[in-house]
């Protein structure tokens, strides 16, 4: 390097500004570089709990149509609705399509005595199932009997069967007319039936219109009791599992992780100030643990007291900038003054005052922003209890529960960074705190809880819980959990 | 951490307060690398405004304990140079450059009286391989075969251009002395 060099090197390394402008960059140069700098980012850690919920929702559909191809539900609250054929699988695979009514007629016409003889002297229904004379003949002449056919099982009690002999003729009539304008299949047997019906032995006819609104009850009865199934009611029949049917257990427990509201929203603004547009605070939990043991105890078939035990450990970071205007009790909180009055020494209990920078002062009316970059822990043990109320919708049970619980909260403040800024330059020093100031308190926080559990078998569930804990928000959020009868 | 290394970690985050504070700071050391590097005060701009962007969005990629800020962000804005200028106006500059090297002619002259300023004015007016490599040689301390990988020439060629440059700047300089001292 030679001379020349040394001159260039050491005139051009003084950066001051200079006095006439020559060497400082116009603030256009920067207004139009600043929109392509970092903005803040905004975390939203939606993906989790989306990933969560459709998780859910795919187990739940699972066991749903499982569940569906095993009890398949016939309407017959509506005999009319024939639009929409019903698809039916049995366990063998076997795929019936069939309109409700259809459905239904078939079944009415299976129960249904015999409407035409055979040459042999027997009478055939229209499954072709054929039954003695002589039991028609019985059937006849005993109005008190329950009648039984082979391949069917007992339908109702002689009881049951004396209260129907009080319906009115013509309520019946209605039953079977219906039955046949609604069945696809009608011919002249059926035709035949109504004529038997109007013009035939009296008797004879209500022992007719009898068994026809005895199995129309009969329909019913299985739908409601998860009897054989009806798409394979002439094969073996089949039991649908269902919660009605499992036995009354009272104590369950369980084990769940929750997923914290904070960290579903990532972030809190503290609003806008037009002077300060991008004045944000932002709330980052991170490494989130949560543990929570649950024991449930049923008072009944729809009330039960749960309890347990939550752990949650939660990291924040609490960082941004907001603004102040400052008036006397803010410069008191917040700014370490050099006045010697009595007074303000007084004040000066505050051990997070800000001292300003050597030439900086702060007076009332002053707008400064504070910068924030808090880091801190929390570790929260609680014991809840609350009393639940539960609605059962087939597999699913709805719950909604409220109580209270105990909890041991212990805060680190693992660093705490704060300046504060005038007209974006730094005016205070950096105020920094080390890690390893801990506090721990005793709270009491009142919960309430909602959620859906699915039985996934007999004794085994899997639910979504959400829980909103006050005053103490923090642990508010979404619990995903498994519990057991037993 | 101290003080700078706080601020640029808000700046990182977005902070626009912290990314003006670093600006303030570092905008007139930045600014004139820039005016050297171009070939006038419009090319020096828009170097700069391509380089203040590159800083920023970097900033991630600085490393206290590898070196100063000054530094790093120096060379941020070289490199921003170099691309802008490959990408306007290099080859053509930098075509036909003699792979020639001669022996430099130290001066004597006493040039105290000259600014910053027309100091500055004299880099710019170099043709542009000369530029680079005096202010990549003289200004940033950079050695013959660093300038050789980073223009893609050979030494030999950045030997040669540092001594045309030279050369050019001390005819500028004498020519400027002596009309001022006819004045």
């Amino acid at each position: 390097m030679n001379k020349m060099d040394d001159y260039y090197k050491k005139q051009l390394s003084d950066h001051e500004p200079a006095e006439d402008g020559w060497n400082i960059p116009s603030e256009e140069l920067w207004n139009k570089a600043q929109p392509h700098f970092p903005k803040p980012k905004k975390k939203r850690k939606y993906i989790f709990f989306f990933l969560t919920t459709g998780l859910v929702l795919l187990v739940s559909t699972y066991f749903f149509l499982q569940d569906s191809l095993v009890q398949p539900i016939i309407s017959l609250d509506n005999p009319n609705s024939t639009a929409q054929p019903t698809q039916l699988s049995t366990d063998s695979n076997r795929s019936i399509t069939k309109s409700n009514a259809q459905i239904k007629t078939e079944i009415k016409s299976d129960l249904l005595p015999p409407i035409y003889s055979n040459a042999d002297g027997h009478v055939a229904t229209q499954n072709n199932k054929t039954y003695a004379s002589t039991d028609l003949e019985t059937l006849k002449n005993d109005t008190d009997s329950t009648p039984s056919f082979s391949g069917t099982k007992p339908i109702l009690k002689k009881k049951e069967i004396v209260a129907l002999d009080n319906v009115t003729s013509s309520s019946l009539s209605k039953i079977i007319n219906s039955s046949n304008s609604s069945n696809e299949k009608t011919t002249s047997e059926s035709n035949y039936n109504a004529s038997q019906i109007n013009s035939g032995s009296k008797t004879f006819s209500r022992e007719l219109i009898t068994l026809a609104f005895i199995n129309s009850i009969e329909t019913k009865l299985l739908r409601n009791n998860h009897q054989p199934s009806i798409a394979n009611i002439n094969d073996k029949p089949q039991i649908a599992p269902t919660v009605n049917n499992l036995p009354f257990l009272r104590n369950e427990i369980g084990i769940g992780s929750s997923l914290h509201l904070l960290t579903l929203l990532g972030e809190v603004e503290n609003g806008e100030n037009p002077q300060w547009p991008d004045e944000e605070i932002f709330i980052k939990a991170g490494n989130t643990k949560n543990l929570n043991l649950h024991y449930n105890y049923f008072l009944s078939k729809n009330w039960f007291i749960s309890t347990g035990a939550y752990y949650d450990h939660l990291n924040l970071n609490i960082y941004g900038d907001t603004s102040a205007e400052m008036d006397q009790e803010s410069i008191d909180g917040i700014v370490k003054t050099n006045l010697n009055d009595g007074v303000a020494n007084n004040r000066q209990t505050n051990e997070y005052l800000m001292e300003l920078l050597p030439g900086e002062s702060v007076s009332i009316g002053d707008t400064l922003q504070v910068g924030l970059d808090v880091d801190l822990s929390l570790d929260v043990y609680q014991l809840p209890l609350l009393v639940n109320r539960k609605w059962d919708i087939k597999r699913t049970e709805l719950f909604v529960g409220l109580g209270g619980s105990i909890g041991y909260s212990v805060y680190k403040l693992k660093s705490a960074d704060i300046e504060l800024f005038r007209d974006n330059q730094l005016i205070s020093k950096p105020y920094q705190e080390g890690p390893g100031e801990v506090e721990d308190v005793l709270t009491f926080d009142f919960i309430f809880q909602t959620g859906i559990h699915y039985n996934i078998t007999n004794k085994l569930k899997f639910g979504l819980a959400g829980r909103i804990f006050m005053p103490q928000l923090f642990p508010t959020g979404i619990e995903a959990r498994f519990l057991y009868k037993l | 951490m101290n003080e700078l290394q706080h601020i640029i970690k808000k700046a990182i985050q977005g902070n626009t307060a912290a990314q003006r504070a670093i600006y303030d700071q570092y905008a007139t050391r930045w600014y004139m690398t820039s005016l050297r590097y171009g070939k006038n005060k419009m090319e020096a701009e828009d170097i700069f405004q391509e380089a203040l962007i590159n800083i920023f969005n970097r900033l991630q990629s600085f490393d206290h304990n590898r070196g100063a800020f000054t530094t790093w962000s120096t060379r941020v804005i070289i490199n921003s140079a170099m691309t802008y200028l490959k990408k306007n106006n290099w080859s053509n500059s930098m075509a036909g450059l003699e792979d020639t090297y001669n022996t430099e002619i130290e001066s004597e002259t006493v040039y105290d009286k000259l600014s910053a300023k027309e100091l500055t004015a004299h880099i710019q007016r170099l043709p542009l391989g000369y530029r680079l490599v005096f202010n990549l040689y003289a200004i940033e301390g950079f050695t013959h075969k660093e300038i050789a990988e980073q223009l893609d020439i050979s030494i030999g060629t950045s030997k040669s251009q540092l001594f045309k440059a030279r050369r050019e700047l001390q005819r500028t300089l004498e020519s400027q002395l002596t009309s001022s001292s006819n004045e």
